[in-house]
């Protein structure tokens, strides 16, 4: 099977890269710490933070912190050692299809991997409080499809934007707003949050909304993905200086 | 005459709404439910439930009585009890129960290896409430009518024999019990040692015109009753009048009304164990040691591996699988761990308080158990036969009554269920005229005994027993730092004295025992933390 080259080489640096490997590190530092803050026995009593609550939140702030994770590293915020932005690829011979498609599908191989190796956090916090891993399960129906949105809209934002401070004000700008605005919005808009998806998601189970919200945000990164092709193709079209 | 019709026409409404509310195609069986005593409860006090089943064709499986808890969307008690009818026969059982929403109906369901059978809802009533209950036995319903004023908030129940309560617990809302009219032939074994028992734990009884009962055929009662004018039975109280209270003369000239009122004003000897005492019991356990820096060298570990593997990955086909194998051991192992600690923090901790009951060779055993599930999740506990256990503050419990199991969730982390039982004790201990302290007992290992009056004690000496001289030197006082120690026994006597300054100005005999009678248990047996203490009056 051959692999798609964009998507080969950008993963293989988010693997191997010094700097792609101490953002895994203090991703699970941060998540152990999490877990490790979640055990003292008192915590669930608090009214606001019922044993459930407590995974509940952590899997929020994973997810959070995943779709940060992924979208600062495809658009350059957090520069990957060896991975090309979409600015560099468009020099390449590769077809914006093909680039498009790759950046896309390294944004879903690098959410599936920070969600995936953060299951072992996540079932340290299940495990002492007694939840079902049914819950985790279903809060990646809506968790994933954001991650890999996020990072998608960070890749097509390294293409847009040159300027690397325009590029991180938008970059935070757009996760505020699906973290943040999103889920102040009044019912039932506040169902584009993935905040509230997840929370959907572990309480009520996959749902008619919960799917919903999950194949917005997988439309969003196909989205994402033609304005990456348009973009590759608008900049080889643009005179060079 | 009028009280008994307004009965017959509450039983022939509860029947019809039991009947009303029956689901399935076919009737399988008749079920018919009385609660409280004469249909009058007080919400939070035990009220006895009497179900009677009675079936055509044989049945066997399960009675669940479904008893709605004080918040409407709150778990409800559940008692689960095993049921098997003959064909054309009857079921009875008897259950204290606990109303805290009188609104709502208790549903009783037969369920058979098939499932749900019948489904049956009784309802109860705002109108049965009371505060409490003054009981006559008594042919004639009639005499007690100056109870039942727009202001009074004690009500007459006028009974015959079959309505007796069969366990001491169920006359918690009984304020006082009349005996007038007494067919001895009609009361059951278990009914007299319930009155017996209740009144030993401070229950009040009076007996008008004795005479006219058939002593002979009844001596239990005959043993109860004060050769004249009244005498304490334990911490309880019996009366006796020679004079017919309920003759139509001397219920004129307020007689009845008289005695029944000097009786309910007596103060009641007061409880030495209140719910206070479950304050000294922990509430919750922090996670051992070892067991977070376990947790936290496994996560070390799962970082530092997988921080190895993760550059790896895109040089091997395998590099994916290995990546894999490192995420499922990682999660399956702290899991683990996480889960196991969570099964280990979970634990028991209890407090008996064993109160002789006056001169019987008897006590009554009040326990608090503190079921520790520190991070919520299901528990399960045991209590001894013939023990009446709830939890404090109504939390949603099933009772499987086959299985003598009290289970339920311990969402906030921990239940407080309190256990009440009857214990027979032998412990006497007088000051003899000389000054010494003589005790007289029987079995029961009883350890670091002391005596206590007004906050001072005096340590006796470990073979309790006979004549002991006290020494006036050796008195020391209780609020000396270091007295009782810091440890749950040492808060829990410290607790009970204050109970005892409550209780009077005597002097108090106070031991630790051993007696596993006492408490509940976990599913595997165990007693977990157990503090066990003895309580005599010195007389």
């Amino acid at each position: 099977m051959r692999l798609n080259a964009v998507f080969r080489s950008d993963l293989r640096y988010r693997l191997i890269g010094r700097k792609a490997g101490a953002m895994v590190t203090l991703y699970l530092a941060v998540l152990g710490a999490l877990a490790f803050l979640s055990l003292p026995p008192d915590l669930g009593r608090l009214d606001d933070l019922r044993q459930e609550g407590l995974l509940m939140a952590f899997l929020i702030v994973e997810t959070v912190l995943a779709a940060y994770l992924t979208s600062a590293a495809a658009s350059g915020e957090i520069l990957v050692d060896g991975e090309k932005s979409v600015w560099d690829l468009a020099a390449s011979p590769f077809p914006p299809g093909v680039i498009a498609r790759g950046k896309v599908l390294t944004s879903t191989a690098y959410a599936v991997l920070l969600a995936g190796i953060a299951a072992p956090f996540l079932a340290i916090v299940a495990g002492i409080r007694g939840e079902p891993l049914g819950a985790v399960a279903r809060a990646a129906v809506p968790a994933l499809p954001f991650i890999v949105a996020s990072g998608a809209l960070g890749a097509l934002y390294a293409g847009v934007f040159e300027s690397d401070f325009t590029r991180s004000f938008v970059h935070w700008l757009t996760l505020l707003a699906f973290v943040l605005g999103a889920t102040a919005l009044p019912p039932p808009w506040n169902t584009l949050s993935p905040v509230r998806l997840v929370m959907l998601a572990v309480r009520g189970g996959v749902g008619a909304q919960v799917l919903a919200g999950a194949a917005l945000y997988l439309a969003l990164a196909g989205v994402a993905g033609v304005g990456i092709a348009g973009r590759v193709a608008a900049i080889r079209r643009a005179p060079q200086v | 005459m009028r009280e008994h019709g307004r009965r017959a026409v509450l039983f022939v409404c509860l029947w019809l709404a039991a009947a009303g509310t029956t689901s399935g195609a076919g009737r399988i069986a008749d079920v018919r439910a009385d609660v409280g005593i004469d249909g009058w409860f007080a919400p939070g006090k035990i009220a006895p439930l009497r179900v009677e089943v009675r079936a055509a064709a044989p049945l066997a499986g399960t009675l669940r009585i479904e008893v709605p808890a004080e918040i409407r969307d709150a778990a409800p008690v559940t008692h689960i009890l095993p049921l098997a009818v003959p064909a054309g026969g009857r079921h009875q059982v008897y259950l204290d129960i606990v109303v805290r929403d009188p609104r709502r109906p208790i549903l009783i369901t037969l369920r058979g290896a098939r499932g749900e059978r019948l489904r049956v809802e009784v309802p109860l009533g705002a109108r049965r409430v009371v505060d409490g209950v003054v009981a006559a036995l008594t042919r004639e319903a009639a005499g007690l009518e100056f109870l039942s004023g727009p202001d009074e908030k004690r009500r007459p129940a006028y009974l015959s024999e079959d309505g007796l309560p069969v366990r001491w617990q169920s006359y918690e809302p009984v304020d006082l019990l009349i005996i007038r009219d007494l067919d001895p032939r009609a009361v059951a074994p278990a009914q007299q040692q319930a009155l017996v028992e209740w009144i030993a734990q401070g229950g009040r009884l009076l007996v008008v015109a004795p005479h006219r009962l058939h002593l002979a055929e009844a001596r239990w009662l005959q043993e109860l009753i004060p050769s004249a004018g009244e005498r304490a039975y334990g911490h309880g109280l019996v009366a006796a009048t020679a004079e017919d209270l309920f003759a139509p003369v001397l219920r004129g000239r307020g007689a009845l009304r008289a005695r029944v009122t000097a009786l309910l004003t007596r103060p009641g000897a007061p409880s030495l164990a209140p719910p206070v005492l479950a304050d000294v019991l922990p509430a919750t356990r922090p996670l051992p040691g070892a067991t977070q820096f376990g947790l936290a060298a496994l996560s070390v570990l799962y970082i530092l591996v997988l921080r190895g593997v993760l550059p790896r990955v895109p040089a091997r086909r395998s590099g994916w699988v290995g990546l894999a194998v490192v995420v499922a051991v990682g999660t399956a192992g702290l899991y683990g761990v996480a889960a196991d600690a969570r099964t280990s923090a979970s634990s028991l901790a209890q407090l008996s308080v064993v109160e002789v009951l006056g001169t019987l060779p008897a006590a009554r055993a009040v326990t608090y158990a503190s079921v520790i599930a520190p991070y919520g999740g299901r528990f399960a506990v045991r209590a001894p036969g013939g023990a009446e256990a709830r939890p404090l503050g109504g939390a949603g419990v099933t009772y499987d009554a086959a299985r003598r199991e009290i289970s339920g969730a311990a969402s906030a982390g921990q239940v407080v269920i309190v256990a009440r039982q009857i214990v027979p004790v032998r412990l006497q201990v007088r000051w003899s005229p000389s000054g010494a302290l003589t005790v007289d007992r029987a079995g029961g290992d009883l350890q670091h005994a002391v005596l206590y009056r007004r906050r001072q004690l005096y340590r006796l000496p470990p073979d309790l027993g006979g004549t002991i001289l006290i020494d006036p030197a050796r008195w020391e006082p209780v609020d000396r730092p270091g007295t009782l120690g810091l440890d749950v026994a040492g808060r829990a006597m410290d607790a009970l004295f204050r109970q005892l300054d409550r209780a009077g100005d005597g002097s108090w005999l106070v031991a630790q025992t051993a007696d596993d009678r006492l408490g509940l248990r976990t599913a595997s047996g165990a007693a977990g933390d157990a503090v066990r203490l003895v309580v005599a009056a010195v007389r």
